[in-house]
């Protein structure tokens, strides 16, 4: 499978994309990002709906752009199929007739056929003859990857495919994709602001911060351990806290009033550190990196509870999931992290 | 009754109607596509002058331009045998240009309207341009097109002042109905002016409705089945 290697530079409204990548090599590649970081505009490039200021963008030997030799392939050469937020299905056509849009140079009978083939591969069957409007949201989807699919494309862009759909629909749309993405032979990104989304479809995971990398890696690894404040927040650590090389191999965090022992070599650059609120459990007999439970609060979930508490007085707020379902009734009195569950944080990307 | 204004005003409705019908289409497709915003301006600006030029300025414009003795003027009479002012085709002319500017902005806002998306997802499925346009875009500003194309026609049957400049006016050439009731009305014939604007009453009338046959209908169709 070819790789396809992008490198944009654009300028948008109150900060600058620059952006160096290479999709393909570990599975769905997952772009995770806050709203207006500069994701979708990355994936509109690559599909050529929109052109970026500088860069060079190939798919394996074909160059579909570069502004150094002044080439920009129109989308219609690209072969690169984008699902859009919206599907974008065409509301004048029937189901049938979306899937076939994009065949060109080929017979009724290969069209027909080919429509057959997405109808029955994403379970449209009865639905030929309809209308977008009568179709809901998650058909809408199914026919939107049918009619993507038809054409045979060598790269598949998903720009936020689930964040127009309720929570029960997208828990199903996000399981039919991940089967989806499995059985697709070319090379697919996914853009996305939900860090559940990403774990679960993406092999790997570019963390995006106002137009830049921030993190890069393979997805189970950077959860693990996410190296940037960005990226920590991004993949959904909520206790995060500026941090100081204190004595020997400890670092202060004055925000929790606390020094923590790492257990490891202190990078340099190490600005902040993070706990993941499910990381922290009671303290067990002459257990290291104590914090003291002050001030709880329950918060009580559908799903989990959760505790909100300060390890100090005067501490900054820190979150605790206890394993359970739900919260202990009688809460301990301090809990502790393990030293390799610490995340070391810098700043940024490559200040490390 | 002379019924001359009556056939006159329908053949030169039919006819500009069908030229405003695409050029307007045409025109509004080419601007939207224009990528120098300026030139975009300055191009919309010049196809909506008509619309809030007084018509006899602008009649007296086209007057200025295709005049038998001026260049374009004697151009078409020249190579084509063609006298443009004062004759039939000025009553098309002038009608055109009046009623050009409705079906242009009517036309460019009904494809404005049209999601991005669609047009992208087009592109991206490798759909040609043109194919775009025909299956896609066209499709999906229907209502808002012929909307303008009843609005244009309208203003093309109603057109007065740049004909009577352009065209003249003419008995059994170049007299259409509006300029039958003023001429009516200055002989002082009200009886004949009132039949002729009766029948403009009334076309406006089936012009109304038919826009209200086009315009937003209930959203058809029903949400079947789920996911």
């Amino acid at each position: 499978m070819a790789a396809l290697d992008v490198s944009v530079e654009k300028n948008l409204r109150g900060f600058s994309l620059d952006l160096s990548f290479r999709a393909g090599e570990r599975g769905c590649l997952g772009i995770l990002g806050a709203s207006g970081c500069g994701k979708s505009m990355t994936l509109r490039s690559i599909a050529g709906i929109e052109t970026p200021g500088r860069g060079r963008i190939t798919l394996g030997e074909r160059v579909l752009y570069d502004s150094a030799q002044g080439i920009d392939l129109p989308p219609q050469k690209r072969r690169v199929g984008y699902l859009f937020q919206s599907c974008a299905l065409f509301p004048n056509l029937t189901v049938e007739q979306n899937i076939t849009a994009g065949l060109r140079g080929c017979s009724q009978r290969e069209k027909a056929e080919t429509a057959a083939r997405m109808v029955e591969k994403f379970r449209l069957s009865g639905l030929e003859d309809r209308y977008p409007r009568q179709l809901s949201g998650g058909q809408q989807q199914r026919v939107a990857l049918g009619r993507i699919l038809a054409c045979s494309p060598e790269v598949l862009l998903l720009d936020e495919p689930f964040s127009a759909l309720d929570a029960y629909l997208r828990e199903e749309l996000l399981l039919e994709l991940s089967q989806t993405l499995a059985e697709y032979q070319g090379i697919s990104i996914l853009v996305t602001h939900s860090r559940e989304e990403a774990f679960r479809l993406c092999g790997e995971l570019l963390v995006m911060d106002r137009g830049c990398c921030s993190a890069f890696g393979e997805t189970k690894a950077l959860f693990r351990s996410p190296g940037t404040l960005q990226a920590a927040r991004l993949t959904g650590c909520r206790n995060l806290a500026r941090a100081e090389k204190g004595e020997g191999n400890t670092l202060r965090v004055p925000e929790w009033n606390a020094s923590l022992t790492p257990g490891r070599p202190i990078p340099e650059g190490t600005a902040y550190v993070g706990i993941r609120s499910r990381d922290l459990h009671p303290a067990g007999e002459g257990e290291e990196n104590r914090l003291p439970l002050l001030d709880p609060l329950v918060m009580e979930g559908p799903a989990r509870d959760q505790v909100v508490f300060r390890p100090g007085e005067g501490a900054a707020r820190l979150w605790w999931e206890p394993g359970g379902r739900t919260a202990p009734s009688c809460l301990p009195r301090e809990l502790a992290v393990r030293p390799e569950d610490l995340l070391l944080l810098t700043e940024q990307a490559g200040s490390r | 009754m002379d019924f001359s204004p009556v056939l006159i005003s329908l053949k030169t409705a039919a006819l500009s109607i069908a030229l405003t019908f695409f050029l307007g289409l045409l025109l509004a497709r080419g601007v939207t596509a224009v990528k120098g915003n300026g030139l975009r301006a300055a191009l919309d600006g010049l196809l909506t002058l008509p619309l809030v030029l007084p018509p006899t300025v602008a009649g007296f414009v086209l007057l200025w331009v295709f005049g038998v003795k001026r260049p374009l003027g004697r151009l078409f009479l020249e190579i084509f045998g063609v006298k443009i002012a004062f004759s039939w085709a000025a009553t098309v002319l002038a009608a055109v240009t009046i009623s050009l500017p409705l079906m242009y902005r009517s036309a460019r806002g009904a494809f404005e309207q049209v999601d991005r998306d669609l047009l992208d997802a087009a592109r991206t499925l490798g759909m040609t341009e043109g194919e775009i346009f025909r299956r896609v875009l066209l499709p999906n500003a229907l209502p808002g097109v012929l909307t303008g194309g009843i609005l244009a026609f309208a203003r093309g049957l109603g057109e007065f002042g740049a004909t009577a400049m352009l065209a003249g006016n003419i008995a059994g050439k170049t007299r259409t109905l509006p300029l039958a009731i003023y001429s009516a009305v200055a002989a002082g014939d009200m009886e004949t002016a009132g039949k002729y604007a009766a029948i403009l009453l009334a076309a406006a009338f089936l012009t109304v409705a038919a826009m209200n046959l086009l315009g937003p209908r209930g959203k058809g169709g029903d949400r079947h089945g789920s996911s």
